[in-house]
């Protein structure tokens, strides 16, 4: 498979009938990136905006095309020690999602944090978060992704099946990046969500909790079973 | 220190702490892969029975891991009941759901008048020996316990394909 396949298939995949498996992140996402620009937006005056999306997309694509790759190339041994485990890391992720949560609802509350909101700590949040993601979803099979896994389940395939999962997860990425500045860009000319900034803010606050206390309580089956199943 | 090797360092030290974590929680037994033996488990089936893999020593085993939501999962039964009707006095099926709701597999189970043995993996303790991911994954487990093919995905999509698996543990 070519690398430009993988890359295809996994930014596809976030405009076709497998966004319904992206459901278990994709919304929390937006409401991430958007929750962060309005806490940016309502207390920092600074006309390079695009330093505190850009650099935060780009943590975020590291963190999660790294972990997503290492999940889905089961012949790696680094990859099967994360499978085998990846129940109590979920329990992980959902405690930094939880925190990021707080950051997005207390940012203009704490002096702390409001002194230390810089594009580097939402970098260094937005990795965190791209980990997270990665750990508690579960993706859907697409055809391209089953084939990755079945050259990346072999050991003596498996790097080549875990840099084509990287790719793959790039891909997926690319959309969330394409899709979440667009949603920046739309919230910044909206003259309602501007003079409403900190009361959105925080709804995308507690938006981002959702899948922090879906992690936490392991009720994130039940969150597919229903709110996937009944889309499928 | 820039923000490119600020972000380079905070990837290392994530990657390092997941491996810790991963060394530290398991017992460090490799998952299953292709050519190994299939790890024995028990399963409570939805019909009130117990299945264990000891059972089915000296059958051919197609064991699914499904989940309701799953578009895949749902792709897949057919060509599932049919590989059963054509070959079920040698092989076993067996469908575990995971990650999903138990009352919603079961409905599922019924809804697609499953005619094979299935049940959940509540705890998700198979999945994990059997180092599943993501629904559906289909492993098929010779008359010796050995894994001959694992398959990641919608099993139709090896329409071909998969009957000529089962015909390598007849």
């Amino acid at each position: 498979m070519e690398i430009s396949t993988a890359l295809w298939g996994g930014f596809s995949s976030f405009f076709s009938i497998w966004q319904v498996c992206l459901l278990q992140i994709s919304p929390f996402y937006m409401a991430f990136i958007a929750g962060l620009f309005l806490a940016t937006a309502g207390q920092k005056d600074d006309p390079r905006i695009g330093r505190w999306v850009l650099l935060p997309f780009l943590a975020y694509t590291a963190g999660f095309t790294v972990f997503y790759s290492l999940l889905v190339a089961s012949g790696l041994g680094i990859s099967r020690l994360l499978l085998y485990n990846v129940s109590d890391l979920r329990l992980i992720s959902g405690i930094v999602i939880l925190l990021a949560g707080l950051y997005i609802l207390m940012v203009d509350r704490i002096s702390f944090l409001s002194r230390n909101h810089t594009p580097l700590l939402l970098s260094a949040l937005s990795l965190s978060i791209g980990i997270s993601f990665a750990l508690i979803y579960s993706p859907c099979i697409t055809p391209t992704l089953s084939e990755i896994m079945g050259i990346a389940s072999q050991p003596q395939t498996a790097v080549e099946g875990w840099r084509l999962a990287l790719m793959y997860g790039v891909g997926i990425c690319a959309a969330f990046g394409v899709t979440g500045i667009t949603l920046v860009l739309l919230l910044r000319r909206s003259g309602v969500v501007m003079q409403n900034d900190r009361l959105i803010k925080n709804i995308f606050g507690i938006i981002v909790l959702i899948p922090a206390l879906l992690a936490i309580t392991g009720l994130m089956r039940h969150f597919k079973a229903f709110v996937l199943g009944f889309l499928v | 220190m820039n923000s490119t090797s600020y972000c380079f360092n905070n990837l290392a030290a994530a990657l390092l702490l997941a491996a810790c974590l991963s060394g530290c929680n398991g017992d460090g037994r490799a998952l299953l892969q292709v050519g190994e033996k299939a790890p024995p488990f028990t399963l409570e089936l939805l019909d009130g029975g117990e299945a264990n893999l000891e059972q089915y020593a000296g059958k051919g085993l197609v064991i699914t891991f499904m989940a309701s939501w799953c578009p895949c999962s749902k792709d897949s039964m057919p060509l599932m009941k049919k590989a059963y009707q054509t070959h079920k006095d040698n092989i076993t099926f067996l469908v575990v759901g995971i990650q999903d709701d138990e009352s919603k597999f079961e409905k599922y189970i019924r809804k697609w008048e499953v005619p094979f043995s299935a049940g959940f993996d509540d705890g998700a303790r198979i999945s994990r020996d059997y180092g599943v991911g993501s629904p559906p994954t289909t492993y098929v487990i010779n008359k010796s316990g050995i894994v001959k093919r694992a398959f990641y995905g919608n099993i139709k999509d090896k329409e071909d394909d998969f009957p000529e698996w089962l015909k390598e543990i007849l």
